[in-house]
């Protein structure tokens, strides 16, 4: 048994050169005033803004260039420069009407375009602004719109209607300005501040003797950062837009940062940020809570909410990238209707200027919107939505056997146990550790008997190791990313040191990559091993700012800086297929693939989690925020490390956090390696007890969650959803981010997340009764209520007009409640009805996709409860799935809030197509204050069937 | 006749287990017969009743689970409120047992428990559990043995270690009782020569001397004598040191032959055997004449006694009249004269009219009383703290009749992977590169834990009787010894080791893991902490 301390070796050798005692290093990462094109964008637009009327406009779109066809509009727009530098520069602009209401607008640099420019140190970099991020991005959505047409045209602009609502844009020339208009106002607004930035090419001067520099150069050829030097052969190219919501007070979006979920102003301010959000996905040790600095992952994705209306905006550039949201102030004295309006100012190093405008009217259309452009989350294998176990590390096949043994002994649910980097030989993926996993399908047989899963991390960074045959395969075949200079494969340090990187980039190197997850080929791999993609920024110790140089060449000779922020998303991307694939056609099952790092299109093929957060309780509260974030911006299957990464979480903490985690669209408890040992079981009463509920309470409202997946992996709607979704016309829910809806379920939540609280106030969005999910309390009225929450409660309520879906027998994981009946629970609305949706399907193959599901609607409306398929298709291909089902029942259907002259009620009819049969019906009269419950014992009706039953 | 009876009484037990719900054991029989009602009362809540077609109707009706002991209908309740044990497998051919309800019609054959595989009769999602308890209730009864056979070596062991402990127990006592008597005598004495070195210290101040001269008969007695007394103090040493070796090891042959008397097989009809424990027999029932420890202690301190200042005996002596004359002086009048003698011997010295007595150059005699003073005071403190070592060690909560206490220093080691782990019995465990030899130290003992990990478990509802699907290696003791305060860990905490104990025969170290970061647990097998066989025999019954 080789132990820890020896394997740790090469890491503690490698970790002692950074500083473990502070918590995030700020020095490590930029400033946006240390970031070249940043300082330039803000300083341009600090002019600009300080010029006011009298700033003499450099963009300016030349009217007689105007062509639209079949939904493109093509025009060229001139920017005025130097006489030096030729004095105009030619920028082509390309203007997309979509067939789903989306406009989306590219700009372009000609001479970049044409590679008439020349970079500098011989690079082999291309010459073109990258323009390739779609191709990792976009799924579709980009039909073009052939019906768009031009409604006028005159000397100052040009206004064209398109879309399904009569979306209306309005090009103005000069200064060139782009409005988008819907429902008869302006929704948002395209260089509305003139701060449109597109640095064209020009060739390096050096200066003459005595010559005086006109404009700071110093960050325009060079920069060094850390001790690195960034050689940028192609000199500034960075680009720039404000894009203004008038009347809009709240924006959301851009993750992933560890902050609120309503943006907040980044210049400065009392309770504002100074810097601007960053999007730049890196490896941040120890990050902050309520900070707009960058993190692991970035979806440059931004929603705008005001009364009654929702918009979005998707900036599709995969370069480092910040993001400036300032807010207009109301003028207190001012007579008019003047809103709020929001301001923002985008700012990438490089790429084409590409950016869609999204017009809701609401967030669902948004979603959709946005899900047909990038696409939604795969629908889940139904265990990744139970729990799952992670620890860095645990030590040996024998210790899994034993945790695996531990939550059966303490009656514990959990369905996934993981392995983190030690499970490997010396940091080689697809190796296992000879001494400590000597035999690995012995601990994944174990876990198979519970139907239990196994996740194993493979990062993309491959042990520099001549006698290691994968790295020798990659660097021979070129798969890996290269150098600056384009020849040899980049190498640079993390965890086994000396790496190498896969390129994701590369065709070539995706298939060699998914070959490696073939079950013939990965060693010691069963069917119920599922992957982990960690450090996939990517990380590298070494790096500027942890990660790669930005002069390093990707396949096609892309220079870093243009893939940076999709780089981890196309690795990700390739584990996937790879595990797709791995049991050969005709036996694909879904995979389960976490990433760290993600892109716009990342829910196509992973789950994420927020990273190395702590076990504290700013942590704890900061976790549903990002989560929320991630929802909205078309990634929902997120989740926060419970208990907190680094740490050790006092009871209480871990406690609640388990309470949080159970509403974690991703549950999953992870610790540090210094961490002391925290398995669920291990905790001291009351405290094991009140985790073993949160535990079962997930397990019980698993049919909610993947109710609420297959939804979302339809039309982008989030699993969990803030009220500013849920209630677009209550304006004073638009900032609350610390409690939210599950799904269609009626199910509001609002764990808490502060120490020593016994009591929470729950804002209510409307007059519906909200009925207490444990013992029917009922809370009524439009506002904030106080609800009891000692440590054994979850402030947990149900909407009047929802049915919640249950399995409520107490299984060892989600595997072995398949066959389980449900419960059906109907919160009563004010108009005496209530319904909802149920999905269920093999929970493991593809099959749904050829019809293989269940999707029945039940409702409820005063008198029968009327069960009947909902949107299915006529003629099943595959009906094997239904048929399995055929003995699955309901087995209680409890009504909530019925009136009291239900009291004499003692049995209702159900009937079918089998006929039609009595059962017992059993009233309770509510306290005060209380609702009355009615419950059908065992209505023996299937839950794949059509029935009714007659109360 | 009494084949029919039996014949008979084994039909109504099959018919009552035949009209017995589901998942109900024989013990819970009468709980669930049918009342002239046809109807059943929930088991802790009597006041709810409803019609016996519902038990095991796979609906849960009864708060406390009980009218589903069949169906995993009232897997939907909290542990604190199901008031039955599970579902009952009869498990024929082995040992009957309960599953907990939310593990029936899983699709699980939970043969750990239900080896009669009855726990998935609805054969959910296709699932077949044939039972096969023949198999695993021989295998069972099998390992059943063996450990009962290890337990019972081990618990023989154990007895050995008790009578070890008691021995050293004695000992220690002994010793302690010895070093009393001994820190009394060397108090007697330093109380002596306190009282002669202020005698030596007042003669001094007033007399002259002079040297023997060399060759005189006074000197030549003294070195004769001088040298006499050594010599014998020698012998009588050398004496003592064969005495305790002798002793010491008679001790070993003792317990050697106890040991033999535990161990050896009765059955084995071996003559030199059975005629040598009956002579052991024998000279046990001797009335053993117990070590007079005065005696000892005289002896020792004869042997410790200081010497006889012989060079002092040697010098003649003449005292100045002064002094002679204040004997003859009532005690106050003696220090008024000798004061007033110092004041006045004292201003003569410092008007230059007396020579000054020599700085530095004690006579020998003050020397040697300052000297034999000191040295039996240094005595004192070494043999007080060895006192407080003693009665600390003797202190020492050593388990249950010190069963430890003979274990202490003894060594076990074994290699994992790169390194070999060294454990000493309540002292040190250390981790040593087998590449480069370097040692690591996981820590010093601290204390022993026993904990009742059942009773625990039980009361916080936890299954406890989970069996191990593999490992049929002896389960962990509840004592555990723990040690810390060993190296510190680079940007952790210093290592420390939590050692549990499992009965076994030889003293062993069975594994090693690190769960978290520099936190060992060593698995080690030791005869103290074996229960006594017929307990061991209960606790085997149970776990099957």
């Amino acid at each position: 048994m080789q132990l820890l301390t020896a394997k740790l070796a090469c890491l503690v050798a490698l970790v002692a050169q950074l500083d473990l005692t502070n918590a995030v290093k700020h020095a490590d990462f930029k400033t946006c005033s240390q970031s070249g094109f940043c300082k330039r964008g803000r300083e341009f637009a600090d002019r600009v803004a300080a010029a006011g009327p009298a700033w003499t406009p450099e963009y300016e779109l030349a009217k007689d260039t105007i062509s639209l066809n079949d939904g493109v509009l093509t025009a060229t727009v001139f920017k005025t420069v130097d006489e030096k530098d030729g004095g105009k520069v030619e920028l082509p602009l390309k203007m997309s009407f979509l067939v789903n209401s989306v406009a989306r607008v590219q700009l372009d640099e000609a001479k970049r375009q044409k590679g008439e420019i020349e970079l500098r140190h011989d690079s082999k970099a291309r010459k073109e602004r990258y323009n390739e991020a779609e191709k990792f991005a976009l799924v579709g959505g980009t039909n073009y719109d052939v019906h768009a047409n031009i409604l006028n045209s005159d000397e100052d602009s040009t206004k064209i209607r398109y879309g399904w609502d009569g979306q209306q844009v309005v090009i103005d020339y000069k200064p060139f300005k782009i409005s988008f208009i819907r429902d008869g106002e302006v929704q948002a607004v395209f260089n509305q501040r003139n701060f449109l930035t597109m640095e064209h090419w020009r060739p390096k001067r050096e200066l003459k003797e005595g010559e005086e520099a006109t404009v700071d150069e110093s960050t325009w050829w060079d920069e060094s950062f850390g001790g690195n030097t960034d050689s940028k052969p192609r000199g500034p190219e960075s680009i720039g837009l404000d894009i203004t919501f008038p009347g809009y007070e709240h924006v959301y979006g851009i993750p992933e940062h560890a902050s609120g979920l309503s943006l907040k102003e980044t210049r400065g301010g009392e309770g504002n940020y100074e810097e601007p959000y960053r999007l730049y996905n890196a490896d941040v040790f120890e990050y902050i809570t309520d900070s707009p600095m960058t993190l692991y992952g970035s979806i440059p994705f931004m929603q705008a909410a005001k009364n009654g209306s929702t918009v979005g905006v998707f900036w599709l550039n995969s370069a480092e990238t910040w993001v400036d949201v300032t807010k207009s102030k109301k003028n207190p004295a001012s007579l008019s209707n003047e809103k709020q309006s929001t301001h923002t100012h985008w700012m990438s190093e490089t790429g084409i200027l590409d950016v869609f405008f999204l017009p809701g009217p609401n967030a669902g259309y948004v979603y959709e919107q946005y899900s047909d452009l990038t696409g939604t989350t795969t629908l889940p294998p139904q265990f990744s939505l139970g729990y799952h176990q992670c620890r860095w590390n645990y030590v040996s096949q024998d210790d899994i056997k034993d945790v695996d043994r531990n939550f059966d002994k303490f009656d514990m649910p959990y369905d996934v146990i993981w392995l983190d980097i030690e499970y490997t030989e010396d940091k080689k993926y697809f190796t296992w550790d000879p001494s400590n996993f000597n035999d690995p399908l012995s601990m994944q047989k174990q876990l198979d008997m519970r139907d239990r899963k196994l996740v194993v991390i493979i990062d993309p960074h491959i042990k520099n190791d001549p006698n290691y045959s994968i790295n020798k395969e990659m660097n021979s075949a070129g798969y890996a990313v290269k150098d600056k200079h384009g020849e040899k494969s980049f190498e640079g340090w993390c965890w086994p040191g000396s790496s190498n990187w896969v390129d994701g980039l590369n065709p070539n190197a995706v298939t060699w990559w998914k070959s490696l997850f073939d079950l013939k080929r990965f060693p010691s791999c069963s069917k119920n091993v599922h992957i982990w993609n960690d450090m996939n920024e990517p990380s590298v110790f070494n790096g500027p700012e942890i990660t790669m140089p930005k002069d390093n060449l990707h396949y096609g000779n892309w220079e870093h800086r243009d893939v940076h922020n999709l780089a981890g998303m196309a690795f990700h991307n390739a584990t996937y297929g790879g595990m797709i694939e791995r049991d050969g056609p005709g036996n694909e099952r879904r995979p389960f693939v976490l990433t760290r790092s993600f892109f716009a299109g990342s829910q196509r093929t992973a789950a994420m989690w927020t990273g190395d957060n702590q076990a504290s309780w700013e942590h704890l509260a900061q976790a549903f925020p990002m989560i929320l974030s991630q929802g909205i911006a078309g990634m929902p299957f997120a989740g926060a490390d419970v208990g907190g990464f680094f740490g050790n979480p006092v009871p209480e903490l871990f406690t609640r956090w388990y309470q949080s985690g159970a509403f974690y669209p991703f549950f999953r408890g992870h610790a540090h390696i210094d961490a002391k040992r925290r398995e669920p079981y291990l905790v001291d009463e009351p405290y094991r007890s009140i985790v073993r509920d949160a535990l079962r309470l997930r397990y019980q409202l698993l049919p909610v969650w993947y109710t609420a997946f297959q939804r979302a992996s339809k039309d982008g709607m989030p699993v969990i959803r803030p009220h500013f979704v849920m209630f677009p016309n209550d304006p004073e829910g638009f900032g609350i981010d610390d409690q939210f809806f599950v799904g269609d379920s009626g199910l509001l939540v609002k764990p808490v997340v502060k120490e020593g609280q016994t009591e929470t106030e729950v804002y209510l969005p409307d007059d519906e009764p909200y009925y207490d999910y444990q013992d029917y309390k009922v809370y009524k009225g439009k506002g904030w209520h106080k609800v009891h929450a000692p440590l054994e409660k979850i402030p947990l309520l149900v909407r009047g007009s929802h049915m919640v879906p249950r399995k409520d027998r107490h299984r060892r994981s989600a595997g072995l409640m398949k066959f389980d009946p449900y419960t059906l629970v109907f919160a009563i609305n004010n108009e005496g009805k209530s319904g909802g949706l149920l999905y269920h399907d093999d929970g493991e193959t593809f099959s749904y996709s050829t019809g293989s599901y269940i999707r029945k609607s039940y409702s409820f409306d005063g008198r029968n409860i009327i069960s009947r398929d909902f949107d299915v298709p006529d003629e099943r291909i595959d009906p094997a799935f239904v048929d399995s089902m055929k003995n699955v029942r309901v087995e209680k259907i409890i009504l909530v809030g019925v009136p009291d002259d239900w009291k004499d009620k003692k049995t209702v009819t159900v009937t079918d197509k089998e006929g039609e049969w009595k059962v017992d019906l059993e009233f309770k009269k509510g306290e005060k204050g209380y609702a009355n419950v009615a419950t059908v014992r065992d209505p023996k009706a299937k839950v794949a069937g059509d029935w009714i039953v007659e109360l | 006749m009494l084949a029919k009876s039996l014949l008979l009484l084994a039909t109504s037990l099959a018919l009552s287990t035949a009209s017995l719900p589901r998942g109900v054991s024989p013990e819970d029989a009468q709980l669930y017969t049918q009342s002239e009602s046809k109807s059943f009362r929930c088991i802790t809540h009597p006041s709810i009743e409803i019609p016996f077609s519902r038990v095991n109707d796979d609906f849960c009706d009864c708060p406390d689970g009980s009218d589903e002991p069949g169906t995993s209908a009232c897997a939907t309740l909290s542990h604190k409120n199901i008031s039955i044990q599970g579902f009952y497998c009869h498990n024929k051919g082995h040992t009957a047992a309960y599953l907990p309800l939310g593990r029936v019609n899983d699709g699980v054959c939970d043969y750990d428990l239900c080896c009669d595989g009855s726990d998935e009769y609805t054969g959910v999602g296709g699932v077949k559990c044939p039972s096969k308890c023949a198999e695993m209730g021989a295998a069972a009864r099998k390992i059943a043995a063996e450990r009962q056979a290890r337990r019972s070596k081990g618990s023989k062991a154990r007895d050995v270690l008790l009578k070890k402990a008691k021995i050293m127990r004695k000992e220690m006592e002994d010793n302690i009782s010895t070093s009393k008597t001994k820190i009394q005598a060397i108090q007697l004495k330093v109380a002596k020569l306190q009282a002669v070195l202020k005698e030596t210290e007042e003669r001094e101040r007033s007399r002259v001397i002079t040297d023997p001269k060399p060759g005189s008969k006074l000197e030549i007695l003294a070195k004769t004598a001088k040298d006499k007394v050594q010599e014998l103090k020698n012998q009588l040493r050398k004496l003592q040191e064969q005495r305790d070796a002798a002793e010491e090891r008679l001790e070993k042959t003792e317990a050697i032959l106890s040991v033999l008397k535990t161990d050896y097989n009765p059955n084995f009809n071996d003559e030199g055997v059975k005629n040598a424990l009956r002579a052991w027999e024998q000279y046990q029932a001797d009335p053993v004449a117990a070590r007079n420890t005065a005696e000892n202690t005289d002896l020792q301190t004869m042997i410790d006694a200081e010497d006889i200042d012989w060079d002092e005996m040697a010098k003649e002596e003449a005292v100045a009249a002064f002094h002679q004359f204040t004997q003859y002086l009532p005690p106050g009048a003696q220090d008024w004269v000798n004061t007033k003698l110092e004041e006045a011997r004292s201003l003569l010295i410092d008007n230059g009219l007396l020579a000054r007595p020599p700085v530095g150059n004690e006579s020998p005699a003050l020397t040697a009383a300052k000297d034999s003073l000191s040295a039996a005071e240094s005595d004192l403190s070494r043999e007080r703290s060895h006192l407080e070592g003693l009665e600390r060690d003797l202190s020492l909560p050593l388990g249950p009749d010190d069963v430890f206490r003979p274990l202490k220093g003894t060594c076990i080691s074994k290699d994992f992977g790169d390194y070999t782990y060294e454990y000493c019995f309540l002292d040190k465990a250390h981790q040593i590169s087998r590449k480069d030899g370097s040692r690591t130290s996981l820590g010093n003992f601290q204390h022993i834990v026993t904990e009742d990990l059942q009773t625990k478990n039980r009361a916080s509802g936890v299954f406890v009787s989970i069996v191990e699907e593999e490992g049929h290696e002896e389960p962990l003791s509840g004592v555990s010894l723990k040690h810390e305060h060993g190296t510190r860990c680079w940007n952790g905490p210093e290592r420390s080791v939590e050692v549990g104990l499992y009965c076994a025969q030889v003293e062993e170290l069975r594994s090693v893991s690190e769960t978290e970061k520099c936190v060992y647990k060593f698995e080690v097998g030791t005869a103290a902490v074996c229960d006594d066989p017929a307990a061991a025999k209960g606790a085997v019954k149970d776990e099957l």
